[in-house]
């Protein structure tokens, strides 16, 4: 059963029988009430009846005893107020207008409550409603006594009007309750309409992004629980539009590390099925074999290579690492002895500005990291690298304006020890800064691969800084040189996330 | 292919949903007017319970006094010693009666005037002060006495009550306030004594002619309002002074709150046709077809104001 439906139905029940009980429970007081009222008047009027029947048999004496009966009854009958009988101890009737003829257990009752109410000195009236067919009345009998002698009075009080009226409340009720009800419906289902529609918006929305339209919302509006309702499945749709992303991005890269992968491995693999083939199907001087063992070489090395840095980025993916605490300048004079010959080689000059500092890093991983920026900076032939490294303002966090080159975005990182690796070389296209850190990923990759490049230089790079809670800044005007910076967190933070 | 079928499958099931929410609303719509419809019968059938019960109903009902309250050692007094009630009892008995709006009829009180003593009181004190020593006018002295001296009336009503603001109260209240009205009638006309329920002082006469035989309205003489005070329990009331103000004549009491009032007057049915006259007390006086009745009435007024003698009474 439909919502909809459950909330049109019960509120019907609900509404229908509430309305009808009321109307019942009002109608029932009313008619209870009305008939007590009637029975006060009954009661009032056997008192005033009962004082004019005294009073006339008073000054007339005992009525059937002086056959002034026909005399004194005229008299009564002009005294009364409703339809009376008056009646002897005997049950003969003295004087009657009334509809009824009581029977005599009437009377038998009346003097048996009577006589119950003697000690007390209380005058019992018993009472019995009768019903009509076209109304009814109330009768009332007492007992009297005048001049030494019980009499019966019976008084009878019309109550056709009392039921005609509560009869014509409950037809009017019956009414009003159809007319009531009839609107009620009609509101209840616009109620239920009101009610369903923002779910049923959402349930179409669902469908529609279950169906891919991931960028489908709700316009969400009150700040009732349907409000609420809208507001977080907006938040859900947002959060698996991320994720439907991110996945997407991931699996491109995926596709794209695979075909690099293919593409890397078949270029040597190529060269070196070629020559082998050319060694083994031809006889070839000295010379030209050698040419050829050369190529198969370089092309293995370049292989060795590949191997080796995926291996390393595959290990930095799964691998864990304890960060220690290490100076600064140590750790910089070390590296400037590594790479201060290679630089050489390659005819760049190598500066270095180091402020002393406490970092928290992995000696290998921050190493390879530098060893990788340097390379890279000396495959762009650079004239000078500078590698500098200085404490950023003390405590806190601050925004700086900063490209990632992971999210390309302006993003908030922590201050901390910056470390800058700057060049002279051809620097990098700003179009090409978003991509560079993707595996395989070359701007030039007829000159890279020239230099046994593989794409996959940046990328551990990245990976490394991420290990130390940091990220890549790569800021190029792709004519003038690169700056590649990342932040070491300072020594209380690192050691926190340790 | 396996998409096709999928679509093929979603239409069938979405035209099964249609056909199914049709189907729901249907009877849903059934339901509604069957269920409306068995409120309705229900509620007719529950009320015919309801009525069948209301309807054969037999039971008691009880016809009681008022219960007494309050202390009654300020209201020692009985029939023959109307003396008791001293000025400021009087005035405040007269401004309750004339505070409640609602008469309650109820069975005598201890310590009230029983029905017959009622009737008795009234007819000598009113013979006594009013007829011998009152001086009413020759008219009325002829429509109401007989050759023996004695009210000639065909019927006689008396009945006790007390006023209330409420209909069907049943306050207590203490036995002085209660009055009697007793009514003595015959073809001519009527006579009503409002008394003093304890005492049977008779604090309001009302003579009402229904003939036409008055042409000139008669004057309330001294004599018949002095007569009236003294058969109201007023001491000395011929030190009062007499006022006539057209139809309507007082009798002050030097340093008193309570004074006697008189008034005449004549009530015209001159456009004819049948009229029933009913007197204060509710009963029917005589019907009929007349063209005009004169009414003469004596009471007993204070300017108390209701509740401050009551009060200190009641404390």
């Amino acid at each position: 059963m439909r919502l909809f439906t459950k909330i049109f139905f019960c509120s019907m029940l609900v509404f229908s029988v509430a309305f009808q009980m009321a109307g019942y429970l009002l109608m029932r007081y009313s008619y209870e009430n009305a008939i007590a009222q009637e029975k006060k008047y009954a009661l009032s009027q056997f008192q005033y009846n009962k004082y004019v029947v005294q009073s006339a048999i008073y000054t007339n004496g005992q009525l059937e005893v002086l056959g002034q009966q026909q005399v004194a009854m005229s008299e009564l009958g002009w005294g009364m107020s409703s339809a009376a009988g008056l009646y002897c101890e005997d049950g003969t009737e003295l004087y009657s207008n009334l509809t009824y003829v009581p029977a005599e257990e009437f009377f038998h009752e009346t003097q048996t409550e009577a006589e119950k109410l003697q000690e007390s000195g209380e005058n019992a009236v018993v009472y019995r409603v009768l019903r009509e067919d076209e109304g009814g009345s109330i009768l009332a009998c007492g007992q009297l006594t005048q001049n030494e002698r019980r009499y019966f009075l019976v008084i009878e009080t019309d109550i056709s009007s009392t039921i005609d009226n509560q009869k014509t409340i409950m037809e009017y009720f019956q009414k009003l309750y159809l007319v009531i009800l009839g609107f009620g419906l009609i509101l209840i289902w616009i109620l239920a309409l009101v009610l369903t529609r923002p779910i049923n918006r959402i349930s179409k929305m669902a469908k529609r992004i279950a169906d891919g339209n991931y960028k489908e919302r709700i316009s969400a509006s009150g700040r009732d629980e349907i409000g609420e309702l809208a507001q977080n499945f907006n938040q859900m749709a947002q959060t698996i539009e991320e994720k439907i992303e991110e996945l997407s991005d991931a699996a491109r890269q995926r596709e794209d590390f695979v075909s690099n992968f293919a593409h890397e491995m078949k270029t040597p693999l190529t060269s070196v099925i070629g020559y082998a083939d050319m060694l083994y199907q031809k006889e070839l001087p000295r010379n030209a074999v050698r040419d050829a063992a050369g190529y198969i070489l370089r092309e293995g090395m370049r292989l060795e290579t590949l191997s080796l840095k995926l291996m390393e980025l595959t290990v930095l993916n799964r691998q864990e690492f304890s960060l220690e605490c290490l100076q600064a300048e140590d750790v910089f004079r070390d590296m400037k002895q590594s790479v201060q010959l290679l630089c050489a080689d390659r005819g760049a000059a190598l500066h270095m500005e180091i402020t002393p500092y406490e970092l928290w890093v992995e000696y290998d991983l921050l190493k390879t990291l530098l060893l990788n920026l340097i390379d890279n900076a000396l495959k762009a032939d650079c004239r000078d690298i500078w590698i500098t490294g200085e404490a950023e303002e003390d405590g806190g966090f601050k925004t700086v304006r900063a490209v990632s080159a992971s999210e390309g975005t302006e993003e908030a990182i922590e201050c901390g020890y910056r470390i800058a690796v700057r060049d002279n070389g051809r620097g990098i296209p700003a179009a090409e800064i978003g991509r560079i850190t993707e595996a395989f990923y070359m701007v030039d990759k007829s000159r890279s691969r020239n230099q046994h490049g593989a794409g996959l230089g940046l990328a551990l790079a990245e990976r490394i800084a991420k290990i130390h809670g940091s990220s890549l800044i790569i800021e190029s005007d792709g004519a003038s040189g690169t700056t590649v910076s990342f932040r070491v967190k300072r020594e209380e933070a690192a050691y926190e996330q340790k | 292919m396996s998409r096709n079928r999928d679509k093929q499958e979603m239409n069938k099931f979405n035209g099964s949903r249609r056909l199914g929410r049709t189907a729901q609303i249907l009877w849903l719509v059934i339901f509604t007017g069957i269920f409306v419809l068995g409120n309705v019968f229900c509620a007719h059938g529950m009320f015919g319970k309801i009525e069948d019960r209301l309807l054969t109903e037999t039971g008691t009902m009880h016809l009681t006094a008022p219960e007494v309250f309050g202390s009654q050692d300020g209201w020692n007094g009985s029939v023959q010693s109307e003396d008791a009630l001293s000025q400021e009892q009087l005035a405040d008995i007269l401004t309750y009666w004339k505070h409640g709006t609602v008469k309650v009829l109820h069975e005598p009180m201890t310590g009230q005037l029983s029905l017959e003593d009622a009737i008795r009181v009234g007819q000598e004190r009113l013979l006594q002060y009013m007829f011998q020593q009152g001086s009413l006018p020759q008219l009325t002295q002829s429509l109401f006495l007989g050759q023996d001296g004695q009210l000639a009336v065909d019927a006689t009503v008396a009945m006790l009550f007390f006023r209330s603001e409420e209909e069907g109260s049943m306050d207590a209240m203490i036995p002085y306030y209660g009055c009697w009205s007793v009514s003595f009638s015959n073809s001519s006309g009527r006579i009503q004594l409002i008394m003093n329920a304890v005492t049977g002082q008779v604090w309001t006469a009302t003579f009402t002619l229904y003939a036409d035989a008055v042409d000139e309205l008669p004057v309330i003489s001294q004599e018949s309002i002095t007569a009236f005070a003294v058969m109201a329990g007023i001491h000395e009331a011929e030190k009062g002074n007499y006022v006539l103000t057209g139809e309507d004549a007082f009798l002050y009491f030097e340093g008193s709150e309570i004074y006697a009032k008189g008034s005449c007057r004549q009530i015209d049915y001159s456009f004819g046709g049948a009229a029933d006259y009913y007197a204060v007390d509710g009963t029917a006086a005589s019907s009929g077809e007349r063209t005009g009745m004169t009414s003469y009435s004596y009471e007993l007024c204070t300017i108390t104001e209701y509740g401050t003698t009551a009060r200190s009474v009641a404390e």
